[in-house]
């Protein structure tokens, strides 16, 4: 016969315990009262802890699951990396340099005069191409800036009707209990007063 | 159960590829189970969700460090548990048993809230190691040896610290789930 010392009720109870372990232990709990309550109180504290349920997430992981932070062609070219800020600033920085670099005045040669005309158009044209996509990128970026604080503003707000609900439903057990028991002792009250002539007698 | 494994595999094999849609995917499905781990662990949502952002970055970075992707729940907990533990070390000190008492009733009927409160309670006054123990086995329910992969300590301890917890948590809400019987 199985000894109760022998018998790993937590492991049979969470699963662990291999067939032949699960078909002793099945033999001794049909003979042995105590361990039939020890696991009868191991099954109730599993099923209460069965009671705390998973909550959803406040908001989604934006890693790269999240489309809105994936980044546009342009983005891919200034900055593949995930600090897309420092690399932003330092592209940046980069643009005005070469801006300033490209727009210097230069003293055209007199013999290749269409040539240099060529040229400043083609700078100009890519200066202006530059400018867009730098303002096109920061105005993207306080578009991604504001849609983040609408979304923080989002889940704060949802947080806190769900504390403001769940604070509620609390106050109304509490006062339920606090009614319950003010009420028995009422009666408990009224109930040692209407024996009390008759204490006496026992006394 | 198997063909879902199939697919976390075939999603980590194609995201070490570079394929963004597939590690998206992951992402979806375990942010929620990694975010309520987090949670119980680190008791603070804002906090869970910032390590959870973490973990999911961490695993990412390092998903080509992972040679068998069947392991991959175990791994990314080990993350998770690493994260946490990383960021309570910067907080202070816990300690081995919280001073607030467990809500506690032995009979009586008892609504969803209480009982929430009721095991919110119960697993306070468990020890971190204690908590997250119960917190793999019960709620995530992963193996012992899986466990003591995650915690990287011996299947023993894991089995010390998770019966001992069970027996804390039986004292209290074992005659509460029996009073509401």
């Amino acid at each position: 016969m199985t000894n109760c010392l022998e018998v790993d009720l937590k492991a049979f109870l969470l699963g662990e315990a291999d067939d032949g372990e699960r078909e002793r232990i099945s033999g001794h709990l049909a003979s042995c009262a105590e361990c039939r309550e020890e696991m009868e109180r191991l099954r109730l504290t599993h099923m209460a802890l069965g009671a705390l349920r998973d909550e959803e997430p406040p908001r989604r992981i934006a890693f790269v699951s999240d489309k809105i932070f994936e980044p546009k062609w342009w983005q891919r070219w200034l900055t593949p990396g995930p600090v897309a800020g420092f690399a932003s600033a330092a592209v940046l920085a980069l643009a005005i340099v070469a801006h300033g670099e490209m727009s210097k005045p230069k003293v055209p040669p007199a013999p290749a005069v269409s040539a240099a005309e060529i040229e400043q158009n083609l700078q100009n044209s890519f200066d202006r191409k530059l400018q867009a996509a730098i303002a096109k990128a920061v105005a993207d970026v306080r578009q991604q800036d504001k849609r983040e604080t609408a979304e923080l503003l989002e889940a704060a707000g949802k947080r806190f009707s769900e504390q403001r609900r769940m604070d509620l439903a609390a106050f109304e057990v509490n006062y339920e209990n606090l009614y319950k028991r003010t009420a028995l002792e009422r009666k408990l009250a009224y109930s040692s007063q209407q024996l009390s002539p008759t204490d006496g007698v026992s006394r | 159960m198997i063909f879902r494994e199939v697919e976390d595999r075939d999603l980590i094999v194609k995201a070490c590829r570079g394929d963004v849609e597939s590690y998206n995917l992951l992402v979806s499905r375990w942010e929620k189970r990694i975010f309520n781990y987090l949670l119980r662990l680190v008791r603070n949502r804002e906090d869970a969700l910032d390590i959870s952002q973490d973990v999911f970055l961490k695993a990412y970075q390092n998903l080509k460090k992972l040679d068998d992707p069947s392991r991959f729940s175990s791994w990314l907990f080990r993350i998770a548990h690493n994260e946490a533990f990383s960021m309570l070390r910067k907080a202070k000190p816990e300690g081995e048993l919280a001073a607030e008492p467990a809500t506690s009733r032995e009979s009586g009927r008892m609504y969803p809230m209480e009982w929430s409160l009721a095991v919110d309670g119960a697993l306070k006054r468990l020890s971190g190691d204690q908590r997250e123990a119960v917190l793999l086995k019960v709620y995530q329910g992963f193996k012992f040896e899986e466990m003591a992969e995650i915690l990287d300590c011996p299947v023993s301890t894991v089995k010390s610290r998770l019966y001992t917890a069970l027996d804390l948590l039986k004292g209290v809400l074992a005659p509460m789930a029996r009073g509401a019987q």
